[in-house]
């Protein structure tokens, strides 16, 4: 009985210390949106068994998005034709996938249908208001709209593998993050794939999205003090332009 | 590649295409008189930023190229302060209107296909009109330029110049060299604000061939004047987006300045070089222009058929 207990100690420590050794670390943490931001990359690195692969997500809240719907009016002409509010899509949704399971992914692997990834995974849990009468497409259509914005993609080339010390190996993807995300926190999801296409364990972590100096100062301004940031728009486009005046008077003409 | 953060918009733009954008359109305005808002929005919105941030910030760095644009005129002599207060007050009461206007089409649920149709009749009935006879005028100079002009000092007053002339409150506006009832720019102003609220736009387009062919004013005028009109009607439009829907980006804003005021200088100085009607023959070819775009836009299918609710 002392045995078994020991054994079953022994066996968590393991499962304890082999769980800390697969945390996943991402850099950088936060990633801070200056005046010449134009999205960055961003590096998430952990430890897998020897025969294991990584899939990475990066994925935004589910806020509720309000949209409008084009469709044909009187056989030929395009315009809005409703209304739509998309609730529990996440706002990003960036998958890092290594070169095998994207083979999977082109191939209709049955593999890929069992890890349950890509934006068709998500469909389930949209909720789409008013019910429309075929929801996958109109979820097609929001998938095709968040990928215009690169906010909707799946990288298949992003992730690198090395051996480490320990008899397994490291991985490294790249996830590039645009311009366009939004200011939030993200949860960045690390999945272990073994080699029959099960998910052995998964590892997750934050990554923050964050304005600093002037972005964050002209957000704030716009935001808490819209009349007085309004009147100085004003004010200095109205300088700016009495200034270009003197400076093409003062040349004489500028031809 | 030198980029910047819109932390408005929420996007990151090159510094040389917005520069360059604010010049090209900034162009425009020196010469034709006109925001530009119905060409630089779109073209912003091509560039990622949203609907309602492009069309508010737009209006914040017409401000500016306005401002540069409305001195270089002043400077020359085109500018006739007191038609464009008319036309400013009654464009303000006309937009209060519209905005009204648009929120009971919303909610009956055809606002859209109202604001598209107009757009388009509207484009291709100013523009057409504008094209034509600035060609027949332009013909008549080349065949005979003596004769041209003694038509257009003899000009016979039409059946609307007649009433207009029964008018209470006539007024002599030195500037424009026309007198008519104070009433007129008031009404006619009014008109281009409903339309301009509807459209969304600051209504330059509009203005122009209205002050040339309705009020009579000379082209070189008809510019001046009409930069300082749109000149309040942005300071107006910008600080309320401000406050109300927080959509100016400045950052922006700023960037499409710099190369807007610069634009418009030269815009200025092309346009005095200009004959009244190449001018309006140019500014014919672009609004139809805008107008083709934008019926191609209502023919053709769309490559993504959802998107953002917020901007039209």
């Amino acid at each position: 009985m002392k045995m078994k207990i020991c054994m079953i100690l022994l066996m968590g420590l393991l499962m304890f210390f082999s769980s800390q050794a697969m945390a996943i670390q991402i850099s950088p943490e936060q990633v801070n949106i200056t005046a010449t931001y134009n999205g960055q990359d961003v590096v998430v690195k952990g430890a897998l068994q020897k025969d294991e692969q990584a899939v990475v997500q990066i994925i935004g809240n589910g806020a509720e998005v309000e949209l409008k719907q084009q469709g044909k009016v009187g056989g030929f002409l395009w315009m809005t034709v409703g209304h739509i509010s998309i609730a529990n899509a996440p706002s990003a949704y960036l998958l890092c996938l290594p070169e095998s399971i994207n083979t999977w992914r082109e191939n209709q692997d049955p593999r890929w249908k069992t890890l349950n990834l890509g934006f068709s995974s998500l469909l389930p849990q949209v909720d789409i208001e008013p019910k429309p009468s075929n929801k996958e497409e109109v979820f097609r259509n929001f998938v095709e709209l968040k990928q215009s914005d690169s906010l909707y993609s799946i990288i298949a080339d992003g992730m690198q593998y090395s051996d480490n010390a320990e008899g397994g190996k490291e991985f490294s993807a790249t996830i590039h993050i645009p311009a366009k995300m939004p200011v939030a926190e993200y949860t960045v999801k690390m999945l272990r794939v073994n080699k029959d296409g099960a998910i052995d364990g998964q590892e997750t972590a934050r990554l923050q999205l964050v304005e600093t100096g002037f972005p964050k100062f002209i957000s704030s301004m716009a935001f808490n003090r819209g009349l007085l940031y309004g009147v100085l728009s004003v004010g200095i486009a109205i300088m700016a332009g009495l200034f270009m005046g003197i400076v093409f008077k003062d040349r004489g003409g500028a031809h | 590649m030198f980029h910047m953060y819109l932390p408005i918009a929420g996007n990151s733009v090159n510094i040389a295409v917005i520069l360059g954008l604010g010049g090209v359109v900034g162009l425009l305005s020196g010469i034709f008189g006109v925001g530009g808002g119905f060409l630089m929005t779109p073209l912003l919105i091509m560039f990622g930023i949203p609907p309602t941030v492009a069309a508010a910030s737009d209006s914040n760095q017409i401000v500016g190229a306005s401002t540069s644009g409305t001195l270089a005129h002043y400077r020359f002599g085109n500018v006739d302060m007191k038609m464009g207060f008319l036309l400013l007050i009654g464009g303000i009461g006309g937009g209060a209107i519209g905005v009204q206007l648009i929120k009971i089409l919303r909610a009956m649920g055809n606002a859209d296909f109202l604001i598209n149709i107009t757009y388009v009749i509207m484009l291709g009935g100013v523009g057409g009109y504008m094209f034509v006879e600035s060609l027949q005028s332009l013909k008549k100079d080349k065949d005979d330029p003596a004769a041209a002009v003694a038509v257009s000092v003899e000009k016979k007053p039409s059946a609307i110049g007649t009433m207009m002339a029964g008018l209470p409150f006539q007024t002599e506006f030195t500037k424009s060299g026309v007198t008519m009832s104070a009433l007129t720019p008031l009404v006619l102003g009014a008109f281009v604000g409903v339309l301009a609220a509807i459209m969304g736009v600051g209504g330059g387009f509009i203005m122009v061939p209205v002050m040339v062919y309705l009020l009579r004013m000379p082209m070189h005028v008809v510019v001046g004047t009409s930069l300082f009109q749109i000149l309040f009607t942005c300071i107006n439009v910008t600080v309320m987006q401000a406050q109300t829907n927080h959509t100016v980006d400045f950052v922006l804003a700023l960037l499409l300045l710099l190369g807007s005021t610069i634009g418009a200088q030269f815009g200025t100085r092309i346009s005095r070089k200009l004959k009244g009607d190449q001018l309006k023959i140019i500014l014919a070819c672009l609004v139809l222009l805008v107008m083709v775009k934008m019926l191609f836009s209502l023919l053709m299918e769309p490559s993504v058929v959802l998107s953002y609710a917020g901007g039209h």
